[in-house]
């Protein structure tokens, strides 16, 4: 049973970030709703106000600033998927964008719900870590900027405050050198909340080698976790496409999480399955640039 | 042959059938049909199911006081209230339909509250106090057998037990060359139709009732609700369609007995909807099965013996678990030639939720088991799928693994022979040639038969009958539910065909039990069966009619020389169209065919099997192509080839709908959906954690459909509703085992399970 609560609109972005300011931890933001309204009907809604701010036009839309990217904090997932600008410049974002829930999530459901709800199972989380994006943060007394992987602290947990909004994100444009990847594994094709999911960037420098490489995975520990030492292990790779040495690579994701038991899946399996995905989506990622030696 | 094979009509294969459309179609599209969910009526109140919160207790006392003092709460009940018999249940009525001293499992009600609103109704259900005396939980249907086992029931955990035996099992394997010995277990499926349990019940101004509610079986519905009102039936009244899909889950009663209490306590219809968490724990399921199967084959392949016992997780009430259990054990040996067998069986009661009829009714969890020792020993001795089955099928005339002699069609050579043919299977190689080096295809195939009808010693009847309304056109009254099958569109589709004239010319009175006949449940494969023959048995009385009217009394009224052709009748004194057949003779009388049918049985029982045996089966083999990502575990199901012998094809659309929507629900068991029960209390309450393919997750097709006539039904007809989910099951995890060489033995086959038998853990 839902139970009644206060209904807020805000029409723009002043007003969005006034009424944050005055009902601070009574409310709770509505985008599209696509959390909010299920943790409703579960009961789950300490908060006694909702303020709905998905009419504030100044949240939407994805722009390019020389050589980043901008999104608005209300892009919905498929305007990712389907976004020209994101599937030339960040195609890790539109990969994840695309495995969100079914049709009607993805055109109700936002970027910056996704990311301001902190599901450690949120799928375009890895893709923001790898993309090295930064999380825009508004209030009446202004704005920061708080890089994504410090932005989630646990569960359901983030940096934002009360008096807070995402307003959107922005994150560096991929480059003709960069080539990266998205995987989710879930228990059916569409409409599944990740058992694992995984993101991969890497920048390729002379010869093919991976310079760069960012590896960001989530479902395996209270927030999405980045793989540094496994991004280790994958810069030393030589650019030759084996399939043995990336998975000999990829298994060092195993000591990198800390999954846990839950309906979908044990602890056990998420930590081996983290490697198989790894493994794939790497190897896909890779196939591309390198050859077989 | 059978004396009783005789009884029946002769096959008319010369009928033209319509193609058309479902003829609920256009309704149901545009959103113009109404659902029972979609119903309202004036001064409408609102139900609560007031559920248990332990899987298992005493109930010690119940106080409504709280709930009935809330403003807007009409009227609390308790088990005190109930003015009839307090229990429901298609074979053994065990099921309260408000439990008064125990409660067995979470979905069992403990009061029922009706409110002028929902959202009322749900805050009073709170506030009814319940002071319940825990009980352990049973929830091990192997260790439920034990003499020290908590009882769930007073008479004990045992719901059945059945044994059948033919030759000696013993000297069977002593003979064999080879045994394959294998535990299989299986899920808990749940229906899940679109449609939650939903209906209105509406009290009359006569004193009579209305029930609106999704069901497979009005007749029996009105049966059993006049049983617990304590009422005389035919002041019952039942409206079972329109429903939003079956599978089995709206044969037993669900909502029915708590909303008629509640009309006839307040004189008011009282409506309700389940949420889809209340049906998912409440609602009836597959039973899952734990399969002992020990399997022995000579070095060609021939089967030796097969020793068989089964552990049926019954949940809390009978329903139809024993009879689930019996058809599991008919069909332990699918329809092989077996000279010696033992078929064990245990039904047992557990606070696992409750299970009841599902679409395939037991056959599914065994075929899994047997078709998987075929390929089993088939590996072993060198031979392939095909071949090992072809040694070992039945014929007609042959005498089952349960000792009863076929004597209708057996299909099983045929579909055998047709999936062998199918473009997947002989192209396999091509189609096993996966794109990564992790990726890994396999194709297997397996067949099934599944017994149709209610079995030995249950009177399986159907009536039908066809009037001739006065402006020419028709009407058809048969009670059988429809429920998502299409059948309706076939039963229209029959009566046109015999009539010549076209369906659009024939209305349909079904579903309900006023103005309708009485034909049975929906089950069993057996609608589109009966109706063949009670619609052909309605029309040769019309035919009779008809001569009777024209040539008056001097008519025999035996055998009618009238036949029907272009939208007309050839008779006695020439031809007449309908409307002027209707002008001259149906104006003042009515002009009705009556068709009454009861389905041949055997003359004899399998000895402590009741229902056993079947007499007319469903036949059907797939083949499936699967990817397995050995990184992961996860399991695609790419294609599926079907080959089903319809007997006769009424509609090639509603064919073809029915293998899409029997291998979606067999993808669903063998990958996916599992009902997760830990201690009595259901983990998997809704679909995120409950698992049904999506239309992403579902294989291309290819259809095969066989005509071979089954000489039983006037049109040669069988019914195809089940044995289209079947096959598919065994042949997922088998075709699993042809990409990866691991067998699956524990359905579902979840990415974790796979990627487990994959990569074992090192202590294993
Ligand atoms: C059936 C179904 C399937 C789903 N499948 C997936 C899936 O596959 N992958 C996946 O990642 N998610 C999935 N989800 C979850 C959900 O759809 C996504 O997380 C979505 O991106 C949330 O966006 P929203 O706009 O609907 O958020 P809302 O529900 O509106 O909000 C979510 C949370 O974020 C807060 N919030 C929203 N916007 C802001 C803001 N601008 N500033 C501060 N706080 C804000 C809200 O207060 C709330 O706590 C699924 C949900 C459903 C119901």
């Amino acid at each position: 049973m839902i139970k009644e609560l206060e209904y807020e609109v805000a029409h723009n972005l002043d007003e969005a970030l006034a009424l944050a300011a005055t009902l601070g931890e009574r409310k709770r933001v509505v985008a599209g709703g696509t959390d909010v309204v299920v943790r409703l009907k579960e009961g789950l809604i300490r908060e006694d106000v909702l303020l709905d701010i998905s009419g504030v036009e100044a949240l939407r839309g994805i722009r390019e600033e020389d050589d980043w990217v901008h999104v608005g904090a209300l892009v919905t997932h498929d305007e990712l998927a389907l976004s020209p600008v994101i599937q030339q410049s960040a195609p890790v974002l539109a990969a994840a964008a695309r495995t969100v829930g079914g049709p009607q999530i993805r055109h109700r459901g936002t970027i910056g719900g996704n990311a301001a709800n902190a599901s450690p199972a949120g799928d375009t989380l890895p893709a923001l870590v790898v993309l090295d994006a930064l999380v825009i943060l508004g209030s009446v007394s202004g704005q920061r900027e708080v890089p994504a992987l410090d932005f989630w602290t646990g569960p359901g947990r983030s940096v934002c405050r009360p008096d807070e909004l995402v307003t959107g994100f922005r994150f560096p444009k991929m480059g003709v050198d960069d080539v990266a990847g998205f995987r989710k594994l879930g228990s059916r094709r569409a409409m599944t909340i990740a058992t694992a999911n995984v993101a991969v960037f890497f920048r390729l420098g002379k010869g093919g080698r991976i310079t760069h490489a960012r590896i960001a995975s989530g479902s395996v520990a209270p927030t999405v976790v980045r793989l540094s030492k496994t991004e280790e292990l994958f810069r030393q790779l030589l650019p030759v496409l084996s399939l043995a040495a990336v998975r000999g690579a990829a298994q060092m994701a195993w000591k990198e999480v800390a999954p846990i038991d839950d309906l979908r899946a044990t602890a056990l399996y998420r930590k081996e399955a983290i490697v198989g995905l790894l493994t794939e989506t790497a190897y896909e990622v890779l196939r591309g640039r390198w050859h077989e030696g | 042959m059978d004396s009783l094979s005789d009884t029946t009509g002769t096959t008319r294969p010369s009928l033209q059938f319509e193609q058309i459309a479902r003829i609920d179609a256009r309704d149901k599209a545009s959103g113009r049909t109404r659902y029972m969910s979609d119903l309202s009526f004036p001064g409408m109140l609102y139900a609560t199911f007031v559920r248990s919160r332990f899987p298992h207790a005493l109930i010690r006392r119940v106080d409504t006081s709280k709930a009935l003092a809330l403003p807007g709460v009409v009227a609390v009940l308790t088990a005190a209230d109930v003015p009839g018999f307090n229990g429901f249940g298609i074979v053994v009525p065990d099921m309260p339909v408000i439990c008064g001293d125990k409660v067995r499992y979470l979905g069992d009600t403990v009061a029922l509250v009706a409110a002028e609103s929902g959202r009322i109704a749900e805050q009073a259900a709170k506030l009814v106090d319940v002071d319940y005396e825990e009980l352990p939980v049973v929830d091990d249907p192997v260790a439920a057998l034990l003499p020290n086992a908590p009882k769930v029931h007073d008479k004990g955990n045992i719901c059945l037990h059945t044994l059948i035996a033919k030759g000696d099992v013993e000297q069977g394997f002593r003979e064999a060359d080879l045994i394959i010995d294998h535990e299989y277990r299986t899920p808990r499926q749940a229906h899940v139709p679109l449609e939650t349990e939903s209906g209105v019940a509406v009290p009359e101004a006569d004193g009579s009732l209305s029930m609106y509610a999704g069901s497979q079986y009005a007749f029996r519905d009105q049966l059993q609700l006049a049983r617990i009102l304590g009422m005389n039936p035919r002041m019952i009244h039942v409206v079972s369609n329109p429903v939003g899909g079956g599978f089995g889950s709206k044969d037993e009663l669900t909502i029915q007995g708590g909303l008629a209490l509640l009309a006839m306590k307040t004189g008011r219809p009282v409506k309700v909807s389940l949420s889809r968490e209340e049906s998912l724990v409440s609602g009836w399921k597959r039973h899952p099965f734990i399969i002992r199967m020990k399997t022995g084959f000579k070095k060609d392949g021939t089967l030796v013996a097969n020793d068989v016992v089964c552990y049926e997780d019954k949940g809390a009430y009978s329903s139809l678990g024993g009879p689930v259990l019996n058809l599991a054990l008919e069909h332990a040996s699918s329809l092989y030639r077996v000279p010696n067998t033992r078929h064990e069986g245990w039904a047992v009661f557990t606070n696992n939720g409750t299970c009841g009829a599902m679409r395939g009714f037991g056959v599914p969890q065994v075929l899994f088991a047997i078709e998987s020792n075929m390929n089993e020993a088939a590996e072993k001795l060198g031979l392939d799928s095909v071949t090992i089955r072809h040694r070992n099928v039945l014929h007609q005339g042959e005498v089952s693994p349960i000792g009863h002699t076929l004597r209708t069609g057996v299909s099983m050579d045929l579909v055998l022979d047709a999936i062998e043919r199918s473009d997947l299977w002989q192209r396999r190689t091509e189609y096993k040639r996966a794109e990564r080096p992790w990726l890994k295809r396999g194709v297997a195939l397996a067949i099934a038969p599944q017994g149709a009808g209610l079995g030995l010693g249950i009177p399986d009847y159907g009536g039908a009958y066809i009037d001739l309304e006065k402006d020419g056109t028709f009407t058809l009254r048969i009670g059988l539910v429809e429920y998502g099958q299409g059948t309706h569109t076939g039963f229209v589709q029959m009566a046109a065909a015999l009539l010549h004239v076209h369906p659009s010319r024939i209305r349909l009175i079904a579903g309900q039990t006023r103005d309708s006949v009485d034909a049975g449940p929906a089950t069993a494969s057996r609608s589109t069966y009966t109706a063949s023959n009670a619609i052909a048995a309605a029309y040769d009385d019309f035919c009779n009619k008809v001569e009777q009217a024209v040539d008056g009394p001097d008519s025999t009224g035996v055998a009618s020389s009238c036949t029907s052709r272009d939208g007309g009748m050839e008779t006695p004194a020439g031809f007449r169209s309908y409307e002027q057949l209707a002008e001259d003779y149906a104006q003042e009388v009515l002009l009705r065919g009556e068709g009454y049918f009861v389905w041949p049985t055997a003359d004899r029982e399998i000895p402590g099997a009741a229902g056993l045996p079947h007499w007319i089966y469903s036949f059907a083999a797939q083949a499936a192509l699967v990817e397995v990502n050995t990184l992961t575990g996860e399991t695609q199901l790419l294609r599926v080839a079907t080959a089903l012998d319809t007997g006769c094809t009424i509609n090639r659309e509603q064919v073809e709908a029915q293998i899409d929507g029997g291998v979606a629900q067999g993808q669903g068991f063998a990958l996916s959906e599992d009902t997760l029960i830990t201690k009595g209390q259901v983990r998997s309450k809704n679909f995120s954690t409950y698992v049904i393919p999506t239309v992403q997750d579902v294989p291309s097709h290819e259809y095969i459909v066989l005509e071979n006539p089954e000489g039983t039904s006037p049109l040669g007809v069988r019914g195809i509703g089940e044995v289209t989910m079947v096959p598919i099951i065994p042949a997922i995890p088998l075709a699993i085992h042809d990409a990866t060489g691991v067998w699956v033995r524990h359905l579902p086959a979840t990415p974790e399970r796979v990627y487990r038998l994959l990569h074992p853990m090192m202590d294993e």
